[in-house]
C-alpha cells in the first residue's frame, strides 16, 4: 500500500483547484452517504482528500459484500476512467470527509495533453493501480485457501452422511435382532416344555421295563396287562380339576394305598377302574394285589409312551414353523398363501401370547406374490407392537379377507389403548415410540412399524391403522393379489 | 399334626405329570396337589389351607392368563402363605427375565426346564427342610425324607419332653 | 391353664385326700401320721391326675412337710404340748403331777432339753380330781413333764426342716446329677453320635443285624444318659438312614420301635440310667442298705441282656423286614479337640471308679461329684449345660425322698402296713405284688412318679414283713424300679415312646403290640429274677 503524505496531497489539491481548466470542485460527504451506485452511470473521477469510503459489491441475492476501502490519495471512479460504462461497485462513505471531483472527460484530456497535470496526477494513479493489483493477488490467494477448506468440509459432510446411514442400518438391524431375540426366547420356551416331558418320560419308562425282565408276568395275565398298556397309551390327560376330585374320592375309599398309586388310578376310565377294583377287592389275594400294582405300572408305561409321542410331535411342529418362518431364499419372490406365514409366526410367539386371549379367524385367500420371510417380519412386528400395547392382558384378533377386487387384507387387532388421531401418521416414522425410552425387553426402538411399512411398500401394498369401537387399535395390511 | 402340602402349577399336562411323578417320593409325608392355571391354583390353596399348610409351591413361569410370577407374588403377600416356599419352573432361555422374576416375587429358587431329577429333588428337599424348620416343632417325621443333618441339629437344640 | 375335667377331679381328690385324715380319726395313728397321710394322698392324687406339673407337686409336698411336720414349722412351733415341773411330796420318790399328765397306762412323758420325750413308767398311789400322786425312781424335781399326756403332738419328735430341704441334696440326687452332666457333655461333644456310629459300623447291611445293633447301641447309651435324650439322638441318626426303604416296609416300624424299647431297657442297667433306679437306691440308702454302683449293674445286667435279645426276636417276628439289605452310611468321627479329650478322661475315670467301688470303698455318690466339679472347671461344660440339667426331675426325686422320710418318722408307715398280716402272705408274693403294681402304674404314670409312690410303701412293708420268708428289702426295691421300666405299652407311658410316635412312622397299635409283648415278657423275667437271682445279693 502506497501512502500518500497529506502535505503533497494538499499541495496537489491546491494546485488542481487553482487550475481553472480542470473544472474541479470540492465535494464534502457525510458518513453513510452513497457516493456511487452500482449499475448507474458515473462520469466523475474523484480524489479522496479526507475520510474513508467503503466499496461494496451486491451478489445475485442482493446482499452486499465489502470489497475494499478508499482512503485519502485514492481515486473513486478509477475503473470507469477508460471504459465509461455503468458503475461496477457501490461506494458509501464510512466517515465524513471530502474529495476533489472532476469530469471524467476533462481528466482524460488534461492527462494526455497537459504535462503539468500528468506530472502531478501520474504517480498518484500508479500508486492506486499498484495497490489494487496487490489486493487482487491477495484475493486470489484467499480464494484458493477458501476452496481448499470448502473441499475438506465437503468431505467431512460426506463421511457424516455415511455414518448416519450406517447408524440407521444398525438400528434397523438392532430392531430385527430384538425381535429375533424374542423369537428365540419363544422357541426355547416352546421347545423346552416338550423336551422336559420327553426326557422325563424316557427316564421314567426305564424302571417299569426293567422290572418286566426281572420278574416276567405270568402268561395268564398278559391280556390284562396289554389292556393296561393300551389304556395308558390312548388316555387323554384329565383336567386337573377332575383329576383332583377323583383322587380325593379314591383317597377316601382306599386310605391305605399310597397317593402316587391312587393318582395313577385316578387317570383310569372309571368303569374300567371299578372292574379292576372289584377284581381285587372281591378276593384280595397277594397275587391279585400284585397284579393290580403291575397293572398300574404297565398303564404308566403306556401313558409315558403317549407322552413321548405328544412331545416329539410338538417339537416337530415347532421346527416346521421355524423353517416356514425363516425361509432361507430371502430374495425369491413366490406366490404364497399368506395364512401359512401368519400361522407360523403365531406358533413361534405362542409363549408370549399365552397371557392373552388369541382369536384367529383366517378364511382362505388367493395367493399373493411376495418374499415370504419379509412378510413374516411384518407380521412379527405388528404382533409385537400389539402385545406391547396390551401389556399384561387383553385380546389379540388376527383376521384376513378379500376386499377390493385384486386385493387381500390382513388385520391384527389388539385391545390396548388405541392410537390417538393426531399420531396415526407419525407412528410409522422411524424413531417414533410411545413407549418412552427403549429397553432391551420391550425392543422398542420405534422402528418396528417403520420397517413394516417399508416392507409393505416394497410389495406394492399399504398399511392403515384405525381404532375399533370396542377399544384398541387395528392395523390392516392391504396387498395386491398375484397376477394383477 | 397338620399336613404340609406341595402344590404344582403347570399348564402342560405332560410336564405337570412329569413333575408330580418326580416328586412322588416326597408324597410319603407331603401330599401333592396340582393345578393348571393361577385361578385354579388359588382355589386349591384355599382348600389346602382348610386341611393343613402349604409348604411348597412349584409354579411354571408362563401360564395362560395370569403368569406364575404374579401368582407367587400374591401368595407371598397373603400372610397365610408368606412362609410357604416358592420355586419357579421356567422354560425360558433368557436369564434376565428369570432373575427379575426371582427378585420381584422374593422367590426361594428357580428350576430351568428341562430339569434333572436329582436337581429337582435337591431343591425340593432343601426348600421343604427350610419350611419345616421354620414352621414345625415336631421334626421327627421329616428326618428320613428331608435334610436329616439340619433337622437333627435343630432337634438337639430343642428341649426334651419333661421327665421319664 | 385350661382346666379340663381330669384336672378338676384331680384337685378335688387331692384336697379331699388332704383333709380327710383331719376329719376322720384312724385309731392307732398319731396326729402327725394323719397329717402325713393327708400329704401323701394329696401328692398321689396330684401325681396321678397332674392338675399341676408333677415336679410342682413335689415342691408342694416339701413345703407342706416343712409347714406341718418340721420342728420349726408353725404347727409344731405354736402347738407344743404344755410342760410343767413336778412337785415333790414329803415321802421320798413320791411326786404330785397334774391329773392329765399320767396316761391310762401309768406313764408320764418327760421332756428332754432336746425336745424329745421319754416315757417313764410310774406307780400311781392316789388319784385326785386334779392331781395324781405317783411314785417313781426316775423322776426328779428338775424333770419337766407334759401336763397333757394325750396331747395330739405328744410323743411326736418333729424333725428339723433341714431334713426335708436336704432331700434336694440327697446323695442319690448328686449321683444322678453327675450322670446327667456327663450325658449332657457327651451330647455337646457328640460323643453319643460317635459311639452310635461305632456300634453300628460292624453290623453290615443285614436288616436283622442292624436292628440288633440299634437295640444294643441305644441300650448302652441309655444306661448312662437319660432315656429321652438317647431316643431323641438315635432318632436323628437313624431316621435319615431309612430314606431308601419302601414306604410300607415293616422294617421301618421295627427300627423306630427298637429305639424306645432299647432306651427303656437300657435305662435299667445302671443306677443313673433312669430316675426310678436312683429313687429306689435313695430309699435303700435311707435304710442303711446302700447298693454300690457295680452291684446294681451286676444285678440288672442279666435281665437287660436277656430282654434285649427277647425284644430283638419279638420285633423281627412282628415286623418282618421286606428288604434283604439296607445300606447305611455312617460318616463322622470322634471329636479330637482338647476339651473333648477332657470329657473322655473325666468320663472314663468316673466310670472306672464307679465300677471299682468294691475295691476302693468310696461311695459312688461321692464319685459322681467328680464330673460335677471337673466338667465345669475345665470349661468342658458351661453355664448353658448347667442350666439345662433336668432340675424338674431332681425336684420330683427330692419330693419323693422327703415324703419317704415323713412317712417313716410319723409312724404312718407302720400304721399303714400294720393292717395286713404280711408274714402270712410270704415274701415272694409281696414282692411280686409290688412289681405288678409298679408295672401297671408305670404304663399310665411317669416311671419316676410310680417309684416315688411305691418306694416308701415298699420300705414300710419291709419294716414289718421283714420276717416273712423270702422277703428282702433290696430285692423288693430293685424289683419295683426295674418293673417300672417295663411299663412302655402306651404312647404316653414314657417320653421315648412319645418321641417314637411323633416320628409319624408308627401307628399306636404297633407300639401297643410290641410294647405289650416285650413288657409282659420282661415282667415274667423280673419275677424270675426276684425269686432266684436278686435275693443272692441280700445282706
Amino acid at each position: 500500500m502506497v501512502t500518500i503524505p497529506i502535505r503533497p496531497l494538499e499541495k496537489i489539491r491546491n494546485a488542481l483547484a487553482s487550475m481553472p481548466e480542470t473544472e474541479s470542485v470540492d465535494v464534502p460527504f457525510e458518513a453513510g452517504e452513497v457516493l456511487m451506485r452500482e449499475g448507474e452511470r458515473h462520469d466523475h473521477i474523484s480524489l479522496v482528500i479526507q475520510g474513508e469510503i467503503d466499496l461494496l459489491k451486491h451478489n445475485a441475492e442482493g446482499e452486499a459484500f465489502a470489497v475494499g476501502t478508499l482512503r485519502p490519495g485514492q481515486f473513486l471512479g478509477l475503473l470507469l476512467l477508460s471504459s465509461g460504462e455503468t458503475s461496477f461497485l457501490t461506494a458509501r462513505a464510512r466517515t465524513a470527509g471530502r474529495m476533489l471531483s472532476m469530469p471524467r472527460n476533462t481528466f482524460l484530456l488534461l492527462l494526455y495533453n497537459l504535462p503539468g497535470f500528468n506530472q502531478m496526477v501520474g504517480p498518484l494513479l500508479l500508486g492506486n493501480l499498484v495497490s489494487r493489483y496487490r489486493r487482487v493477488v491477495q484475493l486470489h490467494v484467499e480464494v484458493a485457501q477458501l476452496s481448499q477448506e470448502l473441499a475438506a468440509e465437503k468431505q467431512q459432510l460426506q463421511a457424516t452422511i455415511q455414518q448416519l446411514e450406517a447408524t440407521r442400518n444398525r438400528l434397523i438391524q438392532q430392531e430385527k435382532m430384538a425381535t429375533l431375540g424374542q423369537l428365540v426366547a419363544g422357541i426355547a420356551h416352546e421347545i423346552n416344555n416338550p423336551i422336559a416331558s420327553l426326557s422325563r418320560a424316557a427316564d421314567s419308562i426305564e424302571p417299569g421295563l426293567q422290572k418286566w425282565f426281572v420278574t416276567p408276568p405270568r402268561a395268564a395275565d398278559l391280556a390284562l396287562l396289554r389292556q393296561a398298556f393300551l389304556e395308558g397309551l390312548n388316555r387323554q390327560p384329565l383336567q386337573t380339576e377332575v383329576q383332583r376330585e377323583r383322587l380325593a374320592q379314591l383317597e377316601l375309599r382306599f386310605p391305605d394305598l399310597p397317593r402316587p398309586l391312587l393318582r395313577s388310578l385316578a387317570q383310569v376310565e372309571p368303569a374300567l377302574f371299578e372292574e379292576l377294583a372289584y377284581y381285587v377287592i372281591s378276593n384280595p389275594t397277594v397275587e391279585r394285589k400284585d397284579l393290580l400294582r403291575r397293572w398300574v405300572e404297565v398303564f404308566e408305561v403306556g401313558t409315558l409312551v403317549r407322552t413321548i409321542r405328544v412331545a416329539s410331535g410338538r417339537i416337530g411342529s415347532i421346527v416346521r414353523s421355524l423353517k416356514g418362518y425363516s425361509r432361507q431364499d430371502k430374495s425369491v419372490v413366490d406366490e404364497v398363501d399368506l395364512r401359512e406365514g401368519l400361522r407360523d409366526t403365531l406358533v413361534l410367539f405362542g409363549y408370549a401370547l399365552k397371557k392373552y386371549q388369541v382369536i384367529i379367524d383366517l378364511p382362505a385367500l388367493p395367493p399373493v406374490r411376495c418374499r415370504p420371510s419379509e412378510l413374516n417380519q411384518v407380521w412379527t412386528n405388528l404382533i409385537v407392537n400389539a402385545c406391547q400395547a396390551m401389556g399384561e392382558s387383553g385380546t389379540l384378533r388376527v383376521t384376513c379377507g378379500t376386499g377390493d377386487p385384486g386385493w387381500v387384507w390382513v388385520r391384527i387387532q389388539d385391545s390396548g389403548p388405541g392410537v390417538p388421531e393426531d399420531l396415526r401418521e407419525r407412528i410409522f416414522e422411524s424413531g417414533f415410540s410411545t413407549k418412552g425410552t427403549p429397553t432391551a425387553e420391550g425392543a422398542g426402538l420405534g422402528l418396528g412399524l417403520a420397517i413394516a411399512r417399508g416392507l409393505i411398500e416394497q410389495h406394492h401394498g399399504r398399511i392403515e391403522v384405525g381404532n375399533v369401537p370396542e377399544g384398541g387399535a387395528a392395523f390392516t395390511v392391504h396387498l395386491p393379489v398375484a397376477g394383477q | 399334626m397338620s399336613k404340609i402340602y406341595i402344590l404344582c402349577i403347570e399348564d402342560e399336562p405332560e410336564v405337570l405329570e412329569a413333575v408330580v411323578r418326580d416328586l412322588a417320593p416326597f408324597e410319603a409325608a407331603f401330599p401333592i396337589e396340582s393345578a393348571s392355571t393361577a385361578a385354579e391354583a388359588r382355589r386349591v390353596v384355599e382348600s389346602i389351607l382348610q386341611q393343613g399348610q402349604l409348604g411348597l409351591v412349584l409354579c411354571d413361569h408362563i401360564l395362560p392368563g395370569e403368569d406364575g410370577v404374579s401368582f407367587l407374588v400374591s401368595l407371598h403377600r397373603d400372610p397365610r402363605t408368606t412362609s410357604s416356599r416358592k420355586v419357579l419352573l421356567t422354560a425360558q432361555a433368557g436369564l434376565t427375565d428369570t432373575i427379575q422374576a426371582v427378585n420381584q416375587a422374593d422367590l426361594n429358587h428357580y428350576i430351568a426346564k428341562p430339569w434333572k431329577p436329582a436337581e429337582l429333588h435337591a431343591v425340593v428337599r432343601q426348600q421343604l427342610t427350610e419350611f419345616v424348620l421354620q414352621n414345625e416343632t415336631n421334626l421327627y417325621p421329616y428326618l428320613s425324607l428331608l435334610d436329616g443333618e439340619r433337622l437333627g441339629e435343630k432337634i438337639r437344640q430343642q428341649p426334651l419332653p419333661p421327665d421319664e | 391353664m385350661r382346666m379340663n375335667k381330669r384336672k378338676v377331679v384331680g384337685i378335688f381328690l387331692g384336697l379331699l385326700g388332704f383333709f380327710l385324715p383331719w376329719v376322720i380319726q384312724f385309731p392307732g395313728l398319731s396326729f402327725p401320721g394323719h397329717v402325713t397321710l393327708g400329704i401323701f394322698l394329696l401328692a398321689a392324687a396330684f401325681w396321678l391326675t397332674e392338675p399341676v406339673p408333677i415336679y410342682t407337686t413335689s415342691m408342694l409336698v416339701i413345703f407342706l412337710e416343712v409347714l406341718l411336720l418340721s420342728a420349726e414349722g408353725p404347727l409344731c412351733l405354736f402347738a407344743r404340748p404344755p410342760v410343767a415341773a413336778v412337785t415333790a411330796e414329803a415321802a421320798p420318790r413320791e411326786f404330785r403331777l397334774p391329773a392329765r399328765a399320767v396316761t391310762a397306762g401309768s406313764e408320764v412323758l418327760v421332756a428332754r432339753p432336746s425336745g424329745a420325750f421319754d416315757a417313764v413308767k410310774v406307780e400311781v398311789l392316789e388319784r385326785g380330781p386334779d392331781t395324781v400322786r405317783v411314785q417313781s425312781g426316775t423322776l426328779s424335781t428338775t424333770s419337766q413333764v407334759l401336763t397333757q399326756a394325750d396331747h395330739w403332738l405328744a410323743r411326736y419328735v418333729p424333725a428339723s426342716y433341714r431334713t426335708f430341704f436336704a432331700a434336694l441334696a440327697d446323695p442319690i440326687i448328686i449321683l444322678f446329677l453327675g450322670g446327667c452332666l456327663l450325658a449332657d457333655a457327651s451330647v455337646k461333644y457328640r460323643l453319643d453320635r460317635a459311639l452310635t456310629r461305632m456300634f453300628l459300623r460292624p453290623v453290615g447291611t443285614s436288616p436283622r443285624l442292624i436292628l440288633l445293633g440299634l437295640l444294643i447301641a441305644t441300650a448302652v447309651l441309655s444306661a448312662f444318659m437319660s432315656n429321652t435324650a438317647t431316643t431323641a439322638m438315635m432318632m436323628t441318626v437313624v431316621l435319615p438312614l431309612l430314606a431308601g426303604l419302601d414306604r410300607d416296609d415293616p422294617l421301618k416300624v421295627a427300627v423306630v420301635l427298637a429305639i424306645p424299647v432299647g432306651a427303656n431297657i437300657g435305662g435299667i442297667a445302671t443306677p443313673i440310667g433312669t430316675p426310678p433306679n436312683a429313687i429306689a437306691l435313695a430309699a435303700l440308702t435311707k435304710q442303711g442298705l446302700g447298693v454300690p454302683f457295680v452291684q446294681w449293674v451286676l444285678m440288672a445286667l442279666p435281665i437287660v441282656v436277656v430282654t434285649l435279645g427277647v425284644s430283638w426276636v419279638v420285633l423281627m417276628k412282628l415286623f418282618r423286614p421286606r428288604t434283604a439289605e439296607l445300606k447305611i452310611e455312617l460318616a463322622g468321627a470322634f471329636d479330637r479337640s482338647p476339651k473333648a479329650w477332657g470329657l473322655y478322661v473325666v468320663f472314663g475315670l468316673t466310670a472306672l471308679l464307679w465300677f471299682t467301688e468294691n475295691q476302693h470303698g468310696i461311695s459312688s455318690n461321692i464319685i459322681a461329684f467328680l464330673p460335677v466339679v471337673a466338667l465345669p472347671m475345665f470349661g468342658i461344660v458351661g453355664k448353658k449345660e448347667i442350666h439345662a440339667l433336668p432340675w424338674d426331675v431332681f425336684w420330683l426325686m427330692a419330693g419323693g425322698i422327703s415324703l419317704g422320710t415323713a412317712i417313716k418318722t410319723t409312724g404312718l408307715a407302720e400304721w399303714m402296713v400294720g393292717r395286713v398280716d404280711w408274714a402270712s402272705l410270704g415274701g415272694f408274693a409281696i414282692m411280686a405284688g409290688l412289681a405288678l403294681l409298679s408295672f401297671l402304674l408305670a404304663n399310665f404314670l411317669s416311671h419316676t412318679v410310680t417309684v416315688t409312690l411305691l418306694a416308701p410303701i415298699a420300705v414300710s412293708v419291709g419294716s414289718v414283713a421283714g420276717a416273712a420268708a423270702g422277703f428282702d428289702l433290696t430285692t423288693a426295691l430293685v424289683t419295683v424300679a426295674v418293673a417300672s421300666s417295663y411299663g412302655m405299652t402306651l404312647p404316653i407311658s414314657t417320653p421315648p415312646n412319645a418321641i417314637a410316635m411323633g416320628s409319624g412312622v408308627l401307628q399306636t397299635q404297633h407300639l401297643v403290640k410290641a410294647g405289650g409283648v416285650i413288657g409282659v415278657l420282661g415282667m415274667a423275667l423280673v419275677l424270675v429274677m426276684t425269686k432266684y437271682y436278686w435275693p443272692l445279693f441280700a445282706r
